[in-house]
């Protein structure tokens, strides 16, 4: 019976491939989105070793996994491709580094620059939420006369975004990322006027999805197969 | 039954939807004054698997969890306020803003609307009107004797009459917001006021940052053709692609029932 549950354990995990393939697709358009890939882990690996010889020990021959799992889920931060709007309040990365993003004392992260003022004149991002300077603070910006140059720096002021390396990335929604600071950046530039496209490969994205279907087709069939031998089993035992 | 049934699905409504935007910019590639649209996404919140944090068998705790993402969605539309091409027009009634700045305009119920649209008319009373025949603030009133209407960079209105005399008959102002993404459509190429449009401050054209006027010509719409065809390309073969996610969503839950026998 085992060989079945290993190919059910397979079947589920090409729906968990779907999942993610499909939600990268749905971001294709999605400004600073970054594709995410599965990685599974195989469990409850156990060496096998052939049948007792004299000295009551048999020879390894091999290892036999009982299930595999879906293990994480990482967003690949490959540069997505930079789109030219003209906006004043449009802004790309190219290169390392995040932006950094305060919604009620808590902190985001976000590769997605299509920002906005809000009514009081600060720097906003889509949601609402205030964008950083280099000392944590809500950017207040002067709508008539905002340029960034290329390291952040907002001309007229001594004020700079703050643009942070950040591990342990984990997807919150809304183009933003939660993780742990690592300090500045500092391979980058800062690109007013543009926007980073989603990095989602759309060809490679469908490949993937047709080796996951496919390999959901191969897995029913083994189990299926499975199941087949099991009854003529029955059939063979039952007829003693 | 499926998540990726619906991520494809939200994929295909955020596309859907973005079309709506393109196609509306185009229908107004001929609208004097008419600011093209920007549809922006957001992906949608992750449900988690495993959260980050959680400690593990070795004593450790898993430094990045596991999520699954739901798919995207529409956040925001919002508009770009380029200035659209400017175009002759040799008439006299027509005023294009040469940079930032709206025309206000009074609404029947007496509220203020806003318009970069300058295709300004005469009504019978020689009021300056819209189109639709909405009176322009400040009130210019053009008097019967006039023959020639003369509107200076700095918007003062001075008519000549007949006789050889010009007249000073009012002086046309601009508005600006802190942020005009803020303000929200109601048709007619007219703006209302919003919270995040912030209020409106009041100004003379061509000074501190308003946009000079330009009579004889008018603001044509800023919407660009070709961006907008590839964008609608765009727009086609991502929905392409998530109606293909859930075609292959659907063969999979086939397999499934065939399954059991």
């Amino acid at each position: 019976m085992r060989g079945i549950y290993n190919a059910t354990a397979g079947m589920l995990n090409s729906f968990a491939e779907l999942n993610s393939i499909s939600n990268n697709l749905a971001n294709l358009n999605t400004v600073g989105y970054k594709k995410d890939f599965n990685l599974f882990k195989s469990v409850y690996e156990k060496e096998i070793r052939s049948y007792q010889n004299a000295q009551g020990k048999g020879e390894p021959i091999g290892n036999i996994y009982s299930s595999v799992i879906l293990d994480e889920v990482i967003p690949n931060l490959e540069q997505g491709s930079l789109i030219e709007t003209n906006g004043k309040l449009d802004f790309a990365i190219e290169g390392d580094g995040f932006f950094k993003i305060e919604r009620n004392g808590n902190y985001f992260y976000t590769r997605n620059g299509e920002f906005s003022l809000s009514p009081e004149n600060y720097l906003v991002t889509k949601s609402g939420d205030y964008v950083l300077d280099e000392e944590n603070n809500p950017i207040r910006i002067n709508p008539d006369n905002f340029f960034v140059d290329e390291e952040g720096n907002i001309s007229g002021t001594n004020i700079r975004l703050n643009i942070l390396n950040v591990e342990n990335l984990n997807k919150y929604g809304e183009n933003y990322f939660t993780g742990e600071e690592i300090g500045q950046a500092d391979n980058f530039y800062v690109k007013q006027g543009f926007l980073e496209g989603s990095n989602v490969d759309a060809l490679n994205e469908m490949i993937k999805m047709i080796e996951a279907n496919r390999k959901f087709d191969i897995l029913q069939k083994a189990v299926s197969t499975g199941d087949s031998l099991n009854a003529k089993l029955i059939e063979i035992t039952s007829n003693f | 039954m499926l998540v990726s049934l619906y991520n494809a699905a939200t994929g295909m409504n955020a596309e859907q939807r973005k079309l709506d935007i393109i196609s509306n910019n185009l229908a107004n590639v001929d609208t004097t004054g008419y600011k093209k649209q920007r549809a922006e996404f957001q992906d949608l919140l992750y449900s988690s698997v495993k959260e980050a944090g959680t400690p593990t068998a070795q004593g450790s705790t898993l430094p990045t969890g596991l999520y699954v993402g739901h798919g995207t969605r529409l956040a925001a539309t919002t508009r770009i306020f380029t200035l659209g091409n400017i175009e002759p027009t040799d008439n006299s009634t027509d005023i294009a803003i040469m940079g930032d700045g709206f025309f206000q305009v009074q609404m029947q119920d007496g509220s203020i609307a806003y318009t970069r649209d300058g295709s300004f008319k005469l009504d019978a009373n020689g009021r300056l009107t819209t189109s639709d025949g909405l009176m322009v603030i400040p009130n210019i009133v053009i008097p019967q004797n006039a023959v020639g209407i003369n509107v200076s960079p700095d918007g003062i209105v001075s008519v000549s009459l007949g006789d050889g005399t010009i007249q000073n008959v009012g002086n046309l102002t601009t508005v600006r917001f802190l942020n005009p993404g803020g303000l929200k459509p109601i048709g007619n190429n007219l703006y209302s006021e919003t919270p995040a449009s912030g209020n409106p401050t009041e100004g003379i054209p061509g000074q501190d940052g308003f946009g000079a006027l330009q009579q004889g010509y008018l603001e044509k719409s800023n919407v660009d053709v070709v961006k907008e065809m590839v964008d609608m390309i765009v727009a086609q073969r991502a929905y392409d692609i998530n109606s293909k996610t859930i075609t292959t969503a659907d063969e999979m839950l086939r397999t499934v029932s065939n399954v059991k026998r």
